[in-house]
């Protein structure tokens, strides 16, 4: 019997702990909390993620790519060591476009437009199209 | 509209499995609990449907499957007998306090998912661009994963073919209704062990625990939530259920999805299947239980070799790296802290202690079993540390699981859940087989 009680007050100091847990979590990673978010990873860590910006930068590029262009994502500070994960999230954001690793040394491997998340793409062989307020749209020079 | 579609994709999937509804095990078993078994057996059914369609080069499109899927919910409702078994047993008093907390903790999950908290990285760069590609390639198509610029090219199929189908019905592809999938498998999961422990205490406590795991692991959108359904199934049906023939289709169905989810399911039936041999002393049962995920595990390799798309799996033949296992374990014990002094593995274990270990013994046996894969597998790398941080908060999440049914079974209070045939292991006519207290369950 008194391992049943036992296990009750147990569990129940639990449950309080982690739905404690759980809501501070949620409180910790930042606001709004009531308002569906405009991507999936919105609030996933307090501070903006930048993968957050290549969904939204895609969005917003989409209509502005001809299609089956070859078009990479990349955040430009992190060069020349490129987060993959960045041209990745591209390549399902961007089904009607040849999504491809970021390579610039190579003229044959350069994509036709690099979208390019806060922070200005400094290369010569690319132009500025268009700037948004998470990144740019560059393309290839002819 | 598109997200819409999506989610509305997902709450179809129970339709293409109430075939399952004709067993007489399952149609004993409350709605929800039902409703939750369908959704296990409909994602197959989705995901074997499509992967057919594949192979006999029929194109994907919103007309075709959505035909087929009716077609196969519509036969299985029209060969449904009508039911004639007697309704659960009532609730006890007390217990819709914790239903009402489980419910409370599943909300906070759905909130957690609604508002970007709990989204899955890999979601956005490798589960749907995958599905999306094969959406626009109408099939699961070799040339897609040629060109497939990762290493989970040959990874089992499951929940590609459901972000494809919902992206299929919806007609772009729903990024929310990916990541809403979880809240729904999760409270599938949920209506499993309540309905097969009928403790809703215990319940209770494994809804807090997945909630504060999910807030930490990041699932929403990756295979996790329905692998954690299919394992759910297989872990409770051999703890709970008493009627033999249920608990090797349970079984078997668990460990048939498992492996078509994720590698790890592989893993996770090769434990099942022992822990029935050594735990349960069942060979048949064993084999019975190996043979549809061996089916199912071996046309996807047949599939994946015959393209020459072979990459992760082949995994298994790269060396071990022993002197990595002191890394791997501090480094998997430092993730398995999950921000709380390891509070759920230690609650789960202390809940054991106080009720009896040998009606926990499968679920702690699938536990152990799974966590020596975990680090089994973690000691292939030579530099292990970066891919455990960012993989096993997920990864654990299923020996965590089963040591949870573990603790919801080691309780006084869980009765086994059965109705046994007539004349066969009791010497009841449909009369509920209550437990021997001191015998590990499913040894009927």
């Amino acid at each position: 019997m008194w391992r049943e009680r036992a296990r009750r007050v147990v569990i129940y100091a639990a449950v309080i702990a982690l739905l404690a847990a759980t809501v501070h979590r949620f409180r910790w990673l930042g606001g709004p909390y009531f308002e569906i978010p405009d991507t999936i990873q919105d609030h996933v860590w307090p501070d903006r993620f930048l993968s957050a910006d290549a969904i939204v930068l895609s969005r917003r590029a989409e209509p502005l790519l001809p299609r089956d262009v070859r078009v990479t994502v990349i955040a430009p500070s992190q060069a020349p060591n490129y987060d993959q994960t960045h041209w990745l999230t591209g390549l399902g954001m961007l089904p009607r476009q040849n999504v491809v690793a970021p390579k610039f040394d190579d003229a044959a491997a350069m994509p036709d437009y690099v979208i390019a998340i806060r922070g200005s793409f400094e290369h010569p062989a690319y132009r500025l199209v268009t700037q948004f307020p998470e990144g740019a749209l560059y393309g290839r020079q002819r | 509209m598109t997200d819409v579609l999506g989610v509305l994709a997902y709450l179809l999937i129970p339709l293409t499995g109430i075939g399952v509804w004709r067993l007489e095990f399952v149609r004993r078993m409350p709605i929800a609990a039902r409703i939750a078994i369908a959704t296990a057996a409909g994602s197959l059914v989705v995901a074997l449907v499509m992967a057919t369609a594949s192979l006999l080069h029929i194109e994907w499109s919103r007309g075709v499957l959505v035909t087929v899927f009716v077609v196969i919910a519509a036969v299985s409702v029209r060969l449904r007998p009508s039911p004639g078994l007697r309704p659960p047993s009532p609730r006890r008093g007390g217990e819709r306090g914790h239903d009402v907390g489980t419910v409370i903790l599943w909300l906070l999950t759905l909130y957690g998912t609604l508002t970007a908290r709990e989204s899955c990285g890999d979601l956005q760069f490798t589960w749907g661009p995958k599905a999306i590609r094969f959406v626009r390639a109408g099939g699961i198509d070799p040339n897609v994963l040629h060109t497939w610029p990762q290493l989970t090219v040959d990874y089992p199929p499951l929940q590609t073919l459901l972000l494809a189908w919902s992206n299929t019905l919806s007609g772009h592809f729903s990024w929310w209704s990916a990541v809403l999938a979880a809240p729904l498998f999760f409270l599938a999961t949920l209506a499993v062990i309540r309905t097969w422990s009928r403790d809703a205490l215990g319940t209770l406590l494994v809804a807090a625990a997945l909630a504060w795991g999910f807030a930490l692991a990041y699932p929403a959108g990756c295979a996790e939530p329905p692998l954690l359904l299919f394992e759910t199934i297989a872990i409770a049906a051999l703890t709970f259920e008493n009627n033999p023939k249920a608990q090797t289709f349970f079984a078997a169905l668990g460990a048939a999805g498992a492996v078509w989810t994720k590698l790890e399911g592989t893993t996770f039936a090769i434990a099942v299947v022992v822990t029935i041999l050594v735990v349960q002393r069942n060979v048949k049962r064993a084999l019975i239980v190996a043979a549809p995920a061996a089916i199912l595990i071996g046309s996807w390799l047949t599939f994946i070799h015959a393209n020459g798309l072979m990459y992760m799996y082949r995994g298994a033949k790269m060396p071990i790296y022993f002197e990595t296992l002191p890394v791997v374990l501090r480094t998997l014990a430092k993730v398995a802290r999950f921000d709380l002094l390891w509070l759920p593995w230690i609650i789960a274990i202390v809940v054991i202690a106080l009720g009896n270990i040998r009606r926990a013994l499968v679920p702690i046996a699938i536990a152990l079993l799974t966590a020596c894969a975990t680090v089994f597998f973690y000691i292939h790398y030579p530099d292990p540390v970066w891919w455990i941080e960012s993989s096993s908060p997920r990864v654990i999440l299923t020996p965590l699981l089963a040591l949870l049914i573990g603790a919801v079974a080691a309780s006084d209070k869980v009765r086994a859940h059965g109705v046994v045939p007539q004349g066969k292991e009791t010497e009841g006519s449909g009369r509920e087989a209550d437990r021997d207290p001191g015998r590990p369950l499913g040894q009927v």
